[in-house]
């Protein structure tokens, strides 16, 4: 998988949202774009998901341009967009279940994306009777069970307490180094970016600012100069 | 997340799941029984004391004994079985009508264009200011009754089934795209189940709607419903009939709405009840 956004320019009215957008994202990469509110990060995600077009610029997976939204980008909502209808099992099985699975193979999907969030306990209950953490567990899950070759994650930790939100910093690097899929997160915490990503891309004002490639090992402590570092461009 | 964490949610979500059973077992007959009660007693003393003619308010047990000669007679069977039916298929259509127009309304610019401003117009007349109408074009039979009735319930389910559908999230249809959905499935799996209690607070709505459409209808020119046996009861002064007709229709809308209410909760058991939502 090899995602490319070549020239993208996208703007609502007069309002130019972004300019000069250029990246690449390599097969397995773990990319945050990390910036302000309003610095157009989640529109960037909206175009690669297909939800919105660019006007100008193109963006392909394998160099192949993208269309419509469908299961090749998987996506997880800050606000976790479960379907409150259907059970913790059911939202994840929806995936597979639409893409024409068979019976059996959409249960061995769903069980195994399922146990991979630990969620077992739970798998007849609705969205309404989980926590926080829980819900964004199974947006997790439900869009790793549609089998994408990216996955797209909107501020998927802004909503969790702190706590919550280390854990599933964590928890989300292990499921990366289990299944090597590409992913792009989008952040507006520094020390969040630092800690999963293998590549920062800061954007300010709808273009890209800086980027920056982290080697450190994993799992990384928090406190570091980068984090100092990736401040400074944000600030100034 | 531990699994110590976990297990200690499963528990806060088992005890959500308890207070919510708790809440629904009420005792909701003792004021009905009181109320028919005090009716018996006051309404056998006025048999003596005529404060006013005891014609205008015989005691219920006298009015569950016509009850019973009437069901002898078979006419209240009857008259019950005719009622239901004119109510039954008249909801349908008029649901299924609400319905149907709503989605295409909902999914059509032009058909939007055309229909919202003349349904504007339409849907504020009163159903009953229409039946004459109705009962010229379409004689006395069945049909007008049915359709009036149909009238009633079309409106108020097309209204909220269209604040249904503008409601939908549109996250969710997005997630849905994104997980490989066609437009097909995601009607049935994501728009279906949004709007659904919007239709189904709007069949509620209806309920009320269409058993006044029934009654009217009934009292002019029919031959059989309970609306024609208060008529009947009117034109003859037979008093104690009409009460059976009016609490047979009070008894048979409770029915109904039991029902719905039962069919409501079969399909929405996934939604939280607001009013769990703080402890007494």
């Amino acid at each position: 998988m090899e995602l490319v956004l070549n020239n993208i320019k996208k703007s609502f009215g007069d309002k130019i949202v972004l300019q000069d957008i250029n990246l690449e994202v390599e097969d397995g990469e773990f990319v945050c774009i990390l910036g302000h509110s309003g610095c157009g990060k989640s529109t960037m995600l909206n175009l690669i998901a297909g939800f919105t077009k660019p006007d100008s610029g193109d963006i392909s997976v394998n160099r192949v341009p993208i269309g419509k939204p469908n299961q090749e980008r998987g996506i997880v909502f800050q606000e976790h967009a479960l379907f409150p209808w259907y059970t913790v099992f059911e939202n994840i099985a929806f995936g597979p279940t639409v893409q024409g699975k068979s019976k059996e193979e959409v249960q061995k999907i769903a069980y195994k994306y399922l146990q991979m969030i630990g969620l077992e306990p739970f798998e007849h209950h609705y969205p309404s009777e989980l926590s926080g953490g829980m819900k964004q567990r199974v947006g997790i899950a439900r869009a790793l069970a549609g089998q994408p070759k990216l996955l797209l994650m909107d501020e998927p930790f802004a909503a969790l307490d702190v706590f919550t939100k280390e854990t599933m910093r964590k928890e989300l690097i292990d499921i990366w180094n289990e299944l090597k899929t590409t992913i792009i997160f989008i952040t507006h915490d520094i020390a969040e970016a630092v800690y999963l990503a293998d590549r920062i891309v800061v954007m300010k004002q709808g273009v890209i600012a800086a980027e920056k490639q982290i080697s450190m090992k994993r799992p990384r402590e928090i406190e570091n100069s980068l984090v100092q570092e990736l401040q400074q461009i944000l600030i100034n | 997340m531990t699994m110590n964490t976990i297990v200690d949610e499963q528990q806060k979500v088992h005890t959500v799941s308890k207070n919510k059973i708790k809440n629904d077992n009420k005792l909701s007959w003792v004021p009905i029984v009181a109320v028919i009660a005090l009716w018996e007693l006051f309404a056998r003393y006025n048999l003596q004391a005529e404060m006013f003619n005891p014609k205008f308010l015989p005691p219920p047990s006298i009015i569950v004994a016509q009850m019973w000669e009437l069901v002898q007679t078979g006419i209240l069977v009857k008259s019950i079985v005719a009622s239901t039916i004119r109510v039954f298929i008249g909801s349908m259509i008029g649901i299924a009508l609400g319905v149907s127009v709503a989605l295409l309304i909902g999914s059509n610019r032009v058909v939007d264009y055309w229909m919202s401003p003349i349904l504007n117009v339409l849907g504020p007349i009163p159903a009953l200011a229409i039946l004459p109408l109705f009962i010229i074009w379409f004689g006395i039979g069945e049909l007008p009754k049915i359709i009036l009735i149909a009238w009633t319930v079309f409106f108020p389910v097309l209204t909220n089934t269209l604040d249904g559908l503008k409601s939908v999230n549109s996250t969710l249809i997005r997630s849905a795209m994104s997980l490989g959905a066609s437009h097909f499935q995601i009607f049935k799996r994501v728009i279906t189940p949004s709007i659904l209690p919007n239709v189904l607070a709007g069949c509620q709505i209806s309920l009320g709607l269409a058993f006044s459409a029934l009654v009217v209808s009934e009292m002019l020119g029919a031959t059989s419903g309970l609306g024609y046996i208060i008529v009947d009861a009117r034109n003859y002064f037979k008093i104690e009939n009409m009460y059976v007709a009016i609490i047979v229709i009070g008894l048979e809308y409770s029915l109904f709405s039991i029902f719905f209410k039962w069919i409501e909760r079969k399909l929405l058991s996934w939604r939280k009840n607001g009013l769990s939502a703080v402890e007494k």
